[in-house]
């Protein structure tokens, strides 16, 4: 597979996931709310607005990555959205709290283990998106003339993306 | 502009953008959700098991509201997570600003047991509630409904004190490993959805007793939905140990290892 087509079927891969996850989000904010507030991670007083805002950042980056929009951020915050997670996840099993992840839906009570390996294979795709975004896809943007023109100074463009795009990566790893 | 402060420009932009369709959608909701949540999210359970504990344990949870409801004279705040000895009337105060804040948010997981399992349990408080006329006109409306929950809490005493004596049936809602790993000894692993499955085996060993479900962490749902469940099929008196496995723990009291005996 060539890293322009794995490139294409990861961001849709990723997209999927993200979409999928925001419809039970959306329509019942408190009781994702209460979800979150079970991994007894955040302050109290955080967790609506997490349980606000979270599916739209979900919704927005999966819209970026369908688009191959500002493909650099959207990354970065998917992998940390997924590396938050899948830390989430982890801490909630080390601690023995046995609870409903808020993943995909609410109220259901699966397993822990099979959420926290499904977040954990949604950010390895995403770091691989990343990789291949800042390796292949971001250098030969860089050098096109369209986004060439579009940047505020010409003479800066070419080196401009590549530590951009090395930060992605990092990401997931810092988090 | 460097392009990693541009990606960190775009990255917040991206931020505040979900926020803001966060807010206008949330705006638009029937029911907003407020943005800073002010009350905790545990109703009664948590506050609740405090009270009998400097009392004599031998009197059943149902005891527990009518102090409360004839002293209360210290207003609480909503957060308060009262520890364990606490004075008794602001651990007992504390549900009662949370459910007038959040009547729509939180009901459901405040009163997922109506219909307490004892008979006399809600008649008791309310009957306390009317002979000490409260302070304000709220709390007269949240007393009973507060009257309520308490009823189907267990503190770590009264759970003690059933263990005892042999009248109650634990059942560990938890799943079957973490069961395995430690449990309350006699408690039998029924996670809530395999209750159908293992409803033929544990039917006799509920028979005529008080069944106590426990999970682990003030927010656990399992051992509630398994408390419904059980109601569901009949069984009349089942008392919800919140927070069960770890405020066993924290007593120090005996633990088993090992799969259902």
């Amino acid at each position: 597979m060539s890293a322009l087509s794995a490139y294409r079927y990861l961001r849709y891969f990723l997209a999927v996931v993200l979409i999928a996850a925001v419809p039970h989000k959306l329509l019942d904010p408190a009781g994702f709310a209460l979800a979150i507030a079970r991994y007894d991670l955040v302050p109290t007083a955080a967790v609506n607005a997490i349980a606000l805002v979270l599916p739209w950042l979900e919704a927005l980056l999966a819209i970026l990555l369908v688009c191959d929009v500002l493909i650099g951020p959207a990354l970065w915050l998917a992998n940390l959205l997924f590396a938050g997670f899948a830390t989430s996840i982890a801490i909630a099993m080390a601690r023995g709290i046995d609870i409903d992840c808020g993943c995909f839906t609410t109220g259901t009570t699966g397993s822990m283990l099979f959420a926290l390996v499904r977040d954990v294979i949604f950010l390895v795709a995403g770091i691989i998106l990343a990789l291949i975004y800042a390796r292949v896809i971001a250098p030969s943007r860089a050098v096109t003339p369209a986004e060439t023109s579009e940047e505020s100074d010409p003479g800066e463009s070419k080196p401009e993306d590549a530590p951009a795009t090395a930060q992605d990566p990092e990401a997931p790893s810092a988090s | 502009m460097r392009s990693s402060s541009r990606t960190a420009l775009c990255t917040l932009a991206i931020v505040a953008t979900a926020t803001l369709l966060a807010l206008c959608f949330n705006q638009w909701r029937p029911t907003p959700l407020a943005w800073v949540r002010t009350e905790a999210f545990v109703p009664a359970p948590a506050p609740a098991p405090a009270q009998p504990s400097p009392q004599a344990p031998s009197t059943a949870a149902p005891e527990t509201p009518t102090s409360p409801a004839a002293e209360a004279p210290t207003p609480a705040p909503a957060e308060d997570q009262t520890p364990p000895h606490a004075e008794p009337a602001p651990a007992m105060q504390s549900p009662a600003p949370m459910m007038e804040n959040a009547p729509q948010t939180e009901p459901a997981e405040a009163q997922t047991t109506p219909e307490a399992p004892v008979s006399d349990a809600s008649q008791q408080p309310q009957e306390a509630a009317q002979a000490a006329p409260p302070e304000t006109p709220v709390a007269q409306e949240t007393a009973s409904a507060q009257a309520e929950e308490p009823a189907a809490a267990l503190s770590v005493a009264d759970a003690l004190q059933l263990h005892l004596s042999g009248q109650a049936v634990f059942l560990d809602a938890r799943d079957p490993d973490t069961y395995a790993q430690g449990h309350i000894p006699g408690a039998l692993c029924v996670p809530p959805t395999e209750l159908d499955r293992l409803w033929p085996q544990i039917a006799p060993h509920i028979e005529g007793k008080t069944v106590v479900t426990y999970c682990d962490g003030e927010l656990c749902p399992l051992s509630e939905e398994l408390a419904e469940a059980l109601r569901a099929r009949g069984v009349s008196t089942v008392l919800v140990f919140v927070n069960g496995w770890s405020l066993w723990q924290d007593e120090h009291l005996p633990t088993t290892t090992g799969l259902n005996p």
